[in-house]
């Protein structure tokens, strides 16, 4: 009897003590945040995360890229259509759109990715170079994405009034905090900041993440938006001038791969990243998706020997295409999205030069643009439209149009707009004056943060 | 037809003097007319006794001058007979309905009063077996007041949602916890490849056949024994085990087919698409030579019904053994089983094979042990929901009948891609899937090893140690020529999973009547440890030959790989006791401590418990023998319990490292730290009445119930600046009561013809109490709101069509959202809160009917009252803004010139102003009244099985969903509380035939 009393004790005793053990599990596939980045590697593999959070599908592997030129007059959107970006294309989104909410949590959540690394980097010890390395990528797409979500949420600098317009909430650090709009001007300054000091910190040259050079030539493009002209050619210049790129051979061949003589920063689809049919490219193939096809304003504007004309017609419906992305390295559709390249550095200075009166230098651009892509030089530059229609030659699909227009003050016109292959529009152009210019704030973050005030119009 | 055997047998032979003795013999029988076992013959008085054998027989030797002989029987009413001078007495003894109710063994506690105090309500086996649904959920619906269930999918085996008492969470888990032979063991769904409501749900490995009761505890005094588990209900099934007797065997055949039913749910065929779509075009401004280029009437010559093709006649087939037996040392109860489902939707199977043995065996006067072995195996391959091309939910939902399915330029099926295809997946699901498949295979093994040693009359030590180890393999396979293969030439991913869970459960249990016979307490205390280990491992490649070749091996690249291992432990004491005095008061209080590993470092230990009391008024002796009212008892309790579904790290700051970006691994912050968070706490207020009428001819209880449920785990939006959308809080508060009654009722009781109702109703009202801030949360087409319910819809009001120019309309409110006018604008309308997905009652009844053999049982289910959000209308009764898909029957009923009043506005392309978008447009009130089940079947009578040798022969017919009367017009009604209906695979309805023999 007694016995059974004391093996009882001693079983409930023995399994007891390993009770708090038992207790103190841990994930096997997380790490808590002072463990991960805890040394260099950790802040590497962090910055990696963030360049993972701009490949996101609502940022540039997909729905911010098109919506700039689907909400254009270059492209439209058929009316079999898989339900993708008809709001964007007839300007009918509501305050709730997701395409519009997944361009504000990506672009933050790359920010959160990067700030933790900029605010706990400088106590690390190691190698500087490399720690400056990574510092400079971690602020220059800091940057990129402050710069991009203030020109898809806020009115455009050069237009507006920047010192009070509102722009985008900036943090600097990790915070739950429910932070107010900060004025379109801050933002800028904030951007332009954090491009000088990363370029002076990169050394590495690799294109396929930040580096000095692709630091400059963001900086050229936030100067011409703020119409700094001055600025805008001297990084521009600067970037053209390093001799590090060469403008492609033969264009039609620039996304058919991952990489090419005139990508400055590239970021970069591996072919076992692909997507299937979420690939950008397959909501232009017809193999794909194929919803958005080309316009006639995109035919008209290419002579037809030019190597940007990457136009077909399909015999099943004679509707036209765009072979631009038909796929890189014979995935369908992936797209390794080239955020700065060359050709850019080019429109840069000229559309500068143009404005600061040296209507010499800006014809010299572009015509050594149009030679490198076989179109035949121009003889002069009669207005600033020329300058907008090389843009838009060069640049068609890869996320410029819309802010081209709005930045510029230039309305939008569509000229095919209502002919039975088009999802019906209520009007065929777009005031750069109209509220709808500027996306509205995602409805959730108004919900949430009280400090957040919405668009004009919403 | 049910015998009560004894638990405990006593065995008392004295032999006094051996002069002047005699013999008394007779046979004791039940009301059946069969022997009954282990019956108790006692001299009054004295200790001599003896028990009855296996035919109700007994002998007993009697000292001269004994005068009266005890008879009793556990559940029967005891007699004394004067023995006089009779030298055989036989007698039938009744059972007495009052006690049996009390004697029940459930989860932890064995034969205990818990019934007695607590809410629990139970049904047999007679209600869940020789059913067609291998989950055996789905025929506990309705036959409990409080219990809410229903049947989301058509998939066999598929998960269903259960809520006891109302929904107890807003978003941790809301299911109760499961408990199989006093076990905690997993649920849900395992496999990572089969998705969303059609998922595999391990509870279906389960064999109904093999269960004796289905206990469900819904109040605190109940649960309060599952500590920081028990807030969401508790449902115990206990197996079959073995009896002392003759060995029955019995065999189980049914075979049964089903086909889908969609109650209103009709699309339209091709001609009706055709001149739909033509009236489109023609209303977006194209001329007739446009609308002819896009729809030529050639499209008529090559049509097709995809829906029809989707569904075929399901079949249902089951084949059993069953043995059940043993002597007074050594008790079995054996299965085996192989069922068999085929869906109504193609391609969708599911089938299952299962052994069990338990096994129970008295070694000596104190120790004895068991074991239980359950293993079993099932194969699914499962109907692919939603968005995958091959889905033949989607396609068949959606694809125009103009669109052929064999190509008659080559006598083909179309493989979806061809330029001309204009089904809208671009894929047909006859070409893709028989060469695409997902196959979801489980193993379990559930076997528990029993011990129980008895230290003395009054003290007993049980340990019970449980494994419970489930193995699923699953595998997703794409081939190369169809849509979803093709971008990769062909796929496959294999898919691992494991669970391996260890329970253990040391016990002292007591019993004890304080010297004299008026006082009893019985109780438990101890101590029980559950740690669980899942492993998951997933491979994929790409790049195959040939459709036939579908292992990884003949992939020419492997794609990706990846894996995780989670675990959780709890640790816990825990301990009951019951009071009783002189069966007339009951008391019971519990007690739990739980820790976990889910729960932050600063509340990692809860405390729970409960009190319960009931008085039997009808035992008092002032309360008056009468005819009517023949017994009459009042509960109450109140008590604590605990919701852990929480996930198991929820309190950790952590990065996470799935990313990576050109190949080399990335991480980023996937967590925001919170130290605090721990189990969602609840309380519960229960008052009970139990009632019989017409000596118990009539039974029932009323219950009313108050649950709160606090410290609610909830996902706080925050701004989307800090690069989290979400934070998760210990921080809301939700009540649900409510009043449940059933009733039992012998309406006709005579020997040939017998006729019984059964007959419950629970209303549930929940409401939400606090909030964040009292900040509304956004749920997508829900909202949880203070002074709203939990599952309360917030949409936009719609408000018809502009008889002007056939544009929609929608309402616009004030401040206290009143409807204060009407707006063309979509943005401009605002949301309100108009009505919720939960039922404001259930109730079911049933009614059997017996003539001789033949017996009739009709189960009626109905839910009342709540809303359902059909998700499908925007896609296929859309205004044009979805060109090319079919549309339903009623989409050609609409606006087409001013004047007109309709429901539909004017079809575009690319839609009418948004009017295809969220609002109560789509919102319906999907109460229904269903018969569930009809049975008909006959019982071979006594003579004819004894000359075939055999005991016991039915042969039935049961047809479930037989009949259905609901105004919603979307596919079926029964949704769960997501309170959306989206292209949902129907339930159907189904016919089997069955016979069950007993050897």
């Amino acid at each position: 009897m007694k016995n059974i009393y004391i093996l009882f004790s001693l079983l409930v005793f023995l399994v007891c003590t390993s009770c708090e053990d038992q207790l103190n599990l841990i994930p096997a596939q997380s790490l808590p945040t002072s463990e991960s980045l805890a040394d260099l590697d950790g802040m590497e593999t962090a910055v990696n995360g963030a360049y993972d959070a701009l490949q996101s599908v609502d940022y540039y592997g997909r729905e911010f890229v098109v919506m700039a030129d689907i909400e254009a007059n270059l492209a439209y959107l058929s009316i079999a259509n898989s339900n993708r970006f008809v709001s964007a294309y007839t300007y009918t989104w509501t305050v709730q759109n997701g395409d519009i909410a997944g361009v504000w949590n990506a672009g933050y959540r790359a920010i959160l990715r990067v700030n933790n690394v900029i605010n706990g980097i400088d106590e690390l010890e190691g190698d500087a170079a490399r720690r400056n390395q990574i510092k400079g990528e971690a602020l220059a797409i800091r940057a990129l994405c402050y710069f991009d979500l203030v020109r898809f949420f806020a009115k455009p600098y050069a237009t507006g009034t920047p010192s009070s317009d509102l722009g985008v909430p900036i943090t600097l650090e990790a915070t739950l905090e429910e932070l107010p709009r900060n004025t379109v001007a801050e933002v800028y300054n904030q951007v332009i900041s954090d491009l000088t000091t990363a370029k002076s910190l990169m050394t590495a040259d690799s294109r396929t993440r930040m580096n000095a050079l692709a630091a400059e030539a963001l900086l050229a493009r936030v100067y011409l938006y703020q119409e700094d002209f001055t600025n805008a050619e001297a990084s521009a210049s600067e970037v053209i001038n390093s001799g590090e790129f060469a403008l492609i051979d033969n264009f039609s061949n620039l996304y058919l791969s991952d990489s090419s003589s005139e990508d400055i920063f590239t970021l970069r689809f591996l072919t076992v990243e692909t997507r299937g049919s979420d690939n950008m490219g397959q909501i232009y193939n017809p193999e794909g998706y194929g919803d958005i096809r080309v316009t006639q304003d995109l035919i008209d504007l290419y002579e037809p020997n030019d190597q940007r004309n990457l136009i077909y017609q399909l015999s099943a419906n004679n509707e036209y295409y765009t072979s631009k992305y038909a796929g890189q390295d014979g995935t369908i559709g992936l797209v390794s999205p080239r955020i700065l390249r060359l050709g850019e550095m080019y429109l840069i200075r000229a559309e500068a030069r143009f404005r600061t009166n040296d209507d010499a230098g800006a014809l010299e651009d572009l015509n050594t643009l149009r030679a490198a892509r076989d179109a035949s030089a121009l003889s002069s530059i009669p207005n600033f439209r020329t300058i907008l229609e090389e843009r838009q030659r060069e640049l068609v699909f890869e996320g410029h149009t819309t802010f081209d227009y709005w930045r510029n003050g230039i309305t939008m016109v569509r000229s095919q707009c209502n002919t039975g292959l088009e999802v019906n529009l209520t009007s065929c152009s777009v005031n750069a004056s109209d509220f709808r210019t500027v996306h509205p704030i995602p409805d959730d973050e108004v919900l949430v943060n009280q400090n957040m005030v919405q668009n004009d119009g919403y | 037809m049910k015998k009560i055997f004894a638990l405990l047998v006593f065995s008392v032979v004295t032999f006094m003097s051996v002069s002047a003795q005699r013999t008394i013999t007779g046979t004791l029988l039940d009301e059946e007319g069969l022997g009954l076992i282990g019956a108790n013959v006692l001299v009054k008085g004295t200790t001599i006794g003896t028990i009855s054998d296996f035919d109700g027989s007994y002998s007993l030797e009697v000292p001269s001058g004994s005068e009266t002989l005890v008879f009793s029987y556990t559940g029967y009413n005891s007699v004394e007979e004067t023995i006089g001078d009779r030298n055989v007495i036989n007698l039938t003894m009744t059972q007495n309905t009052k006690l049996l109710d009390e004697v029940v063994i459930v989860g932890y506690t064995e034969g205990s009063r818990l019934g007695a105090v607590s809410s629990l309500a139970s049904i047999s086996s007679d209600a869940v077996e020789n059913r067609p649904n291998p989950n055996v959920v789905s025929s506990v619906q309705g036959q409990i007041p409080g219990f809410v269930t229903s049947a989301n999918s058509g998939q066999p085996g598929s998960t269903q949602q259960v809520r006891i008492r109302g929904t107890g969470s807003i978003s941790a888990g809301r299911n109760p916890l499961y408990v199989i032979d006093g076990v905690i063991i997993q649920t849900g769904s395992f496999s990572q490849l089969d998705a969303g409501s059609n998922s595999t749900d391990v509870l279906s490995m389960l064999n109904p056949n093999d269960i004796e009761s289905v206990n469900v505890l819904k109040d605190a005094s109940a649960t309060a024994l599952y500590g920081s588990r028990g807030s969401n209900g508790v449902i115990v099934i206990n197996t079959k085990r073995g009896k002392a007797g003759k060995t029955a065997v019995t065999l189980k055949t049914q075979y049964g087919t089903s086909e889908a039913t969609f109650g209103k749910f009709k699309l339209m065929n091709a001609q009706q698409q055709f001149d739909h779509d033509r009236t489109i075009l023609a209303n977006s401004g194209l001329d007739e030579a446009e609308i002819a280029n896009q729809r030529p009437t050639s499209l008529l010559d090559n049509t097709f019904d995809w829906l029809d093709a989707a569904f075929r006649q399901g079949t249902n087939y089951n084949v059993e053994v069953q043995a059940r037996g043993g002597n007074e040392k050594t008790k079995f109860f054996v299965s085996g089983g192989y069922s068999e489902t085929e869906g109504t939707q193609i391609f969708s199977d599911y089938q299952r094979t299962s052994l069990r043995t338990n096994l129970d065996h008295t070694a000596t006067e104190r120790l004895s042990f068991g074991l239980d072995m359950n293993v079993s195996y099932s194969q699914q391959s499962n109907a692919v929901n939603g968005n995958r091309f091959q889905s033949p939910l989607l396609s068949s939902f959606s694809t125009t009948p103009l669109q052929g399915a064999v190509n008659p330029a080559t006598g083909e099926l179309y493989v979806g891609n061809e330029q001309e295809y204009i089904g809208f997946t671009g894929d047909n699901f006859l070409y893709s899937l028989p060469r695409n498949s997902v196959n979801v295979n489980t193993f379990r093994l559930l076997s528990t090893m029993n011990l129980a040693y008895k230290i003395n009359d009054n003290l007993r030590f049980t340990q019970k140690t449980n494994i419970d180890f489930i193995n699923d393999d699953s595998s997703d396979f794409d081939d190369p020529t169809t849509n979803d293969g093709r971008d990769d030439n062909g796929g496959l991913t294999s898919s691992f999973n494991q669970s391996r869970a260890i329970t253990s459960q040391s016990f002292l249990r007591f019993t004890t009547d304080l010297g004299g016979g008026d006082h009893s307490i019985s109780g438990l205390g101890g101590f029980e440890y559950q740690r669980v280990n899942t492993k998951q491992f997933f491979a994929s490649g790409i790049g195959f030959a040939d459709g036939r070749l579908q292992t990884l091996n003949s992939s020419s690249e492997p794609q990706s790989v990846g894996g995780s291992i989670s675990n959780y432990a709890f640790v816990s004491f825990l301990g009951h006791v019951n009071y009783d005095f002189q069966s007339k008061y009951l008391v019971t209080v519990s007690f739990r401590r739980d820790g976990s590993s889910r729960f932050g470092k600063n509340n990692q230990w809860g405390n729970f418990g409960s009190i319960g009391a009931a008085w039997l008024v009808s035992e008092e002796d002032f309360f008056p023998e009468n005819d009517i009212l023949s017994n009459l008892k009042v509960k109450a309790s109140f008590g604590t319990a605990g919701n852990a579904a929480i996930g198991n790290f929820p309190s950790l700051e952590l990065y996470g490292f799935g990313n990576s970006y050109q190949g080399n691994p990335g991480s980023s912050p996937s967590q925001i730290s919170n130290p605090d968070l721990t189990w969602e706490s609840s309380k519960q207020f229960n008052i009970g009445l139990d009632f019989g009428l017409f000596n118990n001819r009539i039974t029932g209880l009323v219950e009313y119930y108050k649950k709160t449920a606090s410290d609610l785990l909830l996902q706080v939006p925050v701004s989307r600046v800090s690069g989290f959308t979400q934070a998760l809080r210990n921080i809301g508060e939700i009540q649900n009561s409510g009043v449940e009654l059933s009733l039992k009722a012998d309406i006709i009781n005579s020997e040939e013809f017998n006729w019984n109702v059964n007959f419950n109703i629970g209303f549930n009202r929940d409401e939400i109490t606090s909030l964040p801030d009292g900040e509304d949360i956004d749920n997508g087409s829900q909202i949880w709101r203070v002074g709203e319910p939990i599952r309360s819809f917030s949409i936009r009001s719609w408000a018809g069509v502009n008889p002007a120019d056939g544009t929609p309309l929608w309402h616009t409110t004030d401040d206290e959202g009143n409807i204060n006018g009407i707006t063309g604008v979509y943005n401009d309308a605002d949301e309100l809160i108009v009505g919720n997905a939960t039922p404001d009652f259930t109730a079911g009844l049933r009614n059997q009917f017996s003539y001789k053999g033949i017996y009739l049982d009709a189960f009626f289910y109905t839910a009342q009252g709540h809303e359902l959000y059909n998700a499908s209308k925007p896609f296929i009764d859309s205004d044009g803004s979805r060109f090319g898909w079919v549309q339903i029957v009623e989409a050609a009923d609409h606006w087409r010139q001013p004047g007109d009043i309709s429901e539909r506005p004017l079809p575009l392309t690319g839609g009418n102003n948004n009017s295809n978008n969220t609002s109560t447009r789509y919102l319906e009130d999907a109460s229904f009244i269903r018969l569930k089940t009809l049975t008909l079947g006959y019982t071979l009578p006594r003579s004819i099985s004894e000359n075939l040798k055999i005991s016991n022969a039915n042969f039935y017919l049961t047809a479930n969903n037989l009949w259905t009367q609901t105004k919603y017009s979307g596919i079926d009604p029964e949704a769960d509380e997501d309170g959306s209906e989206f292209f949902r695979y129907p339930v159907g309805k189904s016919l089997s035939f069955g016979l069950d023999v007993t050897f």
